[in-house]
């Protein structure tokens, strides 16, 4: 079960990338979000990563240490979006 | 360029030996890098520990890393024992399992390994880490005997690429390094490489566009390279400005341009110039390119088969300017080949061209719609829908592209699950072109001699 925060990354990623056939509320919060998960790639990384920029002024960096953590489910991605907002 | 690297007539000693100890791969913002000359003694190194068995078999190698200075010291480890550097196109179980069926004696230079590659000779960048430390607590003087007797003996190593023809399979494009040599000279005289600059890269150095400009250029200018493949804008903006007494140069694609101007950012001044490729840039993406990051825009023409042969500045003129000693071909039934330094004999060019004048500057017409570019990879629309319609359980379906969407449409007749299909796909075609959306459909629409209609799967896609 997503809570909202999760549920908002969620509707975000699926409109930055275009996964129209996907429900937000059946994305399990803790699968992995490239390659196995949704089956995403580097440029769908830059689109989230502008769509982040702009809803909540997150700037995200792949030489930040943590970025495959950062993006490796929902759940991370939300958790660091929730520390980093800047509006 | 090269004719100075090899005429040891000319007293050139110097002029060698300062552009071989100059900055070459820069490995952080503090200014930590290889020379090429480092890197030649890291790649001897490698190979005497992994490639110089005596065994009489080829030796071949598939090359995974992304990094720069990892890559190219594959590159030349492998080279120097006259063997193949292999570039796979993709990594779907398919495509590994050919490779390791042609080639008995394969091994990996990559720090994760796919399954498939499980079983292979593996070669990780901790090992090369060890070695680059170990030169450089241990430098050799230069030696310009040496350094000629280098690049000779592995003028004919080979390394093989692959396209997506457009007759369905992927296809091997050997190049050698001389050729590649050859096809670098002319491309470091075009862009003016030979006055210092640095280039960082969006593109992999797997790919025809990225071993030219991440790789040979460098290799034989006296640009420099920043060592990682920058995704983010944030990070592209770092390396820009990891040498500023040089000015820098953004080798990217369209799709990625588009995506990094559209960040809201302050651009340094010292992005001199972007260069741009493997699919067409708009004029209007051009001009903000310009605009926001305060550059010049130049797009560059070439493929697999040829590497790139002709450039043009995009927001001045349509027309493209094929570089020194290219030249074009007349074909018999239609259509050009192009003849190139970079090239074995002519190549037929699979776009339609129009030669302008004598000095063969040409406009581009239209593309085979069978070839599609996402992301910049190449795919053949043939291809990918045999790879879908070997899938059990699939009654029929197409693969179905329109240039206002950035990804497939997959159009489909089955009564599998949407998840079963892509958990299917993922193992057959590169992850770029899998499709989203998949849209179930009782039936594709065809004409009565049983084509399929496009223009109504482009109504469906719309409704």
């Amino acid at each position: 079960m997503l809570t909202s925060e999760q549920l908002e990354i969620a509707h975000l990623i699926i409109d930055a990338v275009n996964l129209e056939d996907i429900e937000a509320e059946e994305i399990d919060p803790q699968a992995a979000i490239f390659n196995d998960g949704l089956g995403l790639d580097s440029i769908d990384a830059l689109e989230i990563s502008l769509e982040l920029s702009k809803k909540y002024g997150v700037k995200i960096k792949s030489s930040d240490e943590n970025i495959n953590q950062i993006f490796s489910s929902i759940s991370t991605l939300t958790d660091y979006v929730q520390s980093n907002k800047q509006n | 360029m090269l004719s100075f690297l090899f005429d040891c007539q000319r007293t050139l000693e110097e002029v060698n030996e300062h552009w071989l100890h100059e900055p070459f791969i820069y490995l952080d913002n503090n200014g930590l890098c290889l020379t090429r000359w480092e890197i030649l003694q890291v790649a001897l190194q490698v190979n005497q520990s992994e490639f110089n068995d005596q065994q009489s078999e080829i030796k071949s190698a598939i090359i995974l890393f992304q990094q720069r200075h990892y890559f190219l010291i594959s590159l030349l480890s492998i080279a120097l024992s006259n063997g193949r550097a292999i570039l796979p196109p993709n990594l779907t179980a398919h495509t590994l399992q050919n490779l390791i069926n042609q080639n008995s004696n394969l091994n990996v230079f990559s720090d994760t390994l796919p399954e498939e590659l499980q079983e292979q000779e593996h070669i990780n960048s901790e090992k090369i880490d060890q070695v680059i430390e170990k030169v450089k607590s241990n430098q050799k003087r230069f030696d310009q005997k040496k350094l000629v007797e280098i690049l000779s003996s592995i003028l004919d190593a080979q390394i093989w690429l692959y396209t997506s023809g457009s007759t369905g399979a992927p296809k091997k494009v050997i190049k050698t390094w001389k050729q590649m040599f050859n096809a670098a000279e002319l491309a470091i005289e075009r862009f003016n490489l030979m006055q210092p600059c640095n280039i960082i890269a969006t593109v992999p150095s797997q790919h025809m566009f990225g071993l030219e400009t991440t790789i040979f250029w460098p290799l034989l200018s006296k640009a420099s390279i920043w060592h990682e493949r920058p995704i983010f804008p944030e990070d592209i903006l770092s390396a820009v400005q990891v040498n500023e007494k040089n000015p820098a140069l953004l080798v990217s694609t369209p799709l990625h341009l588009n995506k990094i101007q559209a960040f809201d950012l302050t651009w340094p001044k010292g992005l001199e110039r972007i260069l741009s490729a493997t699919a067409p840039l708009s004029t209007q993406l051009a001009k903000k390119l310009e605009q926001n990051l305060q550059t010049r825009v130049y797009e560059v023409y070439g493929s697999t088969e040829t590497a790139s042969i002709a450039s043009r500045e995009t927001t001045h003129t349509l027309c493209w300017k094929p570089y020194r000693k290219i030249s074009f071909i007349k074909l018999k039934n239609q259509g050009y080949a192009v003849s190139s330094p970079g090239i074995e004999s002519i190549q037929p060019l699979h776009d339609n061209i129009e030669l302008l004048d004598d000095n063969h500057h040409f406009i581009l017409g239209q593309r085979d719609t069978d070839l599609i570019k996402i992301a910049g990879k190449r795919a053949s629309l043939t291809e990918l829908n045999h790879h879908m319609q070997t899938i059990k359980g699939i009654t029929e379906g197409s693969f179905f592209y329109s240039e206002n969407s950035k990804r497939l449409t997959l159009f489909i007749v089955s009564q599998l699950t949407r998840h079963d299909i892509l958990m299917v796909l993922r193992q057959l075609i590169d992850p770029a072109f899998l499709p989203r959306p998949i849209i179930f459909v009782e039936k594709l629409p065809r004409n009565n001699v049983g084509k399929i209609l496009y223009s109504e799967l482009s109504a469906l896609l719309k409704s």
